[in-house]
């Protein structure tokens, strides 16, 4: 086996923590991929990994290395690709991760433009509401809402919403008008445990409400077509309701109590050596993000 | 909102929607600018060039300013704006139609 292959194999092995899962994936045997790093550890003279029965982890010196061939393997990969004609031309499967209601609203369409314009590539998306790792679990892209932890992610800002407080102006014209996050106890309230399970709602100046919901709903969705119908308030990010307020079917209160708005962001691994396919869903989701009027 | 006194968003608002679509590019760009600048979207701009706005009170200000009559400052006052904030309202829907004559 191939050096190259060896430090690819490793370094599948260390991002899953696993020799089954790299196994599988590469679509190799799981004894394959044993003697591939047992055969990186004899070269080098060192050990890589430290295998346990749950898990896998990396010794120091495999930390190193893990670096060292991550960055070799892109450098290998970028050659190829602008020696092959491919680096200028995207080609391959694009994987995209979103949050489920911003994926479908506002990445999906996106997605679809994009396989418009590049006609010999495939697409998959993984728009779910909870933490993807997008190392670990091979994602191309992802589109995040919120602040971001330290990465070594390249990073685009592309917009930012605020977390509102909702209701339809038949609501508020037969109920009032909350003037302050206190009143909301006087509400009904529809709560959406999708993403924010808590009672405690947060607001500027790091103000808390305990809301005791009347009706909790375990999707965005929920949430808000009760209030769309007219039933209770919510509280929601404004890009899922962003064509009910333009409809007017769905108005904001207490937008000075909100707290700051949270940015949105387009992630990719690769920094400057991404491959096409990546740069061109990035620079096509970026522009088409950046011109969206609910989001800027 | 509009509580007491109005806020920037609101007059911008009422600004928006009392010179709809129908300023000169100069002024569209000067209130996109100056929209962005308090913080809203292209959507709530467009919104209130149409005469509504994303915020409830917002838009029951903007109806008084486009429409003043008694059903609308009545409405405006069952919101919670107070009787100076929907003085204050006409008189800026007034003086923005004069400068805009």
């Amino acid at each position: 086996m191939d050096r190259w292959q060896a430090m690819r194999i490793f370094v599948k092995v260390a991002e899953t923590e696993s020799f089954a899962d790299t196994a599988r994936q590469m679509f190799m045997s799981a004894p394959a991929v044993t003697r591939a790093v047992a055969s990186l550890e004899n070269l080098i003279g060192a050990r890589l990994l430290v295998r346990t029965t749950r898990s896998v982890k990396m010794t120091e010196a495999g930390v190193r290395y893990f670096e060292d061939c991550r960055r070799i393997l892109a450098d290998i990969a970028e050659a190829e690709a602008a020696a092959g004609g491919s680096y200028a031309t995207p080609t391959g499967t694009l994987s995209i991760t979103a949050s489920a209601l911003f994926g479908q609203m506002y990445v999906l369409p996106i997605v679809t433009s994009y396989l418009d314009t590049h006609s010999t590539m495939k697409a998959k998306t993984l728009f779910i509401d909870r933490p993807v790792n997008i190392v670990e679990e091979g994602i191309d892209v992802a589109v995040r809402i919120g602040h971001l932890p330290d990465s070594n992610l390249s990073a685009v800002k592309v917009g930012s919403v605020r977390r509102v407080m909702c209701g339809s102006p038949k609501y508020f014209e037969r109920y009032g008008v909350p003037k302050s996050p206190d009143d909301l106890k006087d509400h009904r309230i529809a709560a959406s445990t999708a993403a924010w399970a808590s009672p405690e709602w947060k607001f500027a100046s790091d103000l808390r409400v305990s809301v005791d919901a009347a009706l909790q709903c375990n999707t965005n969705e929920a949430a808000i077509q009760s209030a769309r119908e007219g039933w209770g308030l919510t509280r929601v990010l404004n890009y899922q309701i962003g064509p009910a307020l333009v409809a007017g079917e769905l108005q904001i209160v207490l937008s000075e109590f909100e707290e700051p708005a949270l940015p949105i962001h387009i992630l990719h691994p690769e920094g400057r050596h991404a491959p096409a396919k990546v740069r061109a869903f990035v620079d096509m989701a970026a522009s088409r993000l950046r011109e969206n009027r609910l989001l800027n | 909102m509009v509580g007491s006194s109005m806020d920037p968003r609101a007059r911008l608002s009422i600004e928006l929607a009392l010179t709809g679509t129908n300023a000169n590019k100069r002024l569209l760009a000067k209130q996109e600018e100056a929209g962005r600048a308090l913080g809203m979207t292209g959507a709530e701009m467009d919104v209130a060039r149409r005469g509504s706005s994303f915020d409830f009170n917002t838009s029951i200000a903007v109806s008084l300013a486009l429409n003043a009559c008694r059903e609308t400052r009545q409405r405006a006052i069952r919101a919670g704006i107070s009787e100076e904030t929907c003085e204050e309202i006409e008189r800026l829907a007034l003086s923005l139609r004069a400068q805009a004559a």
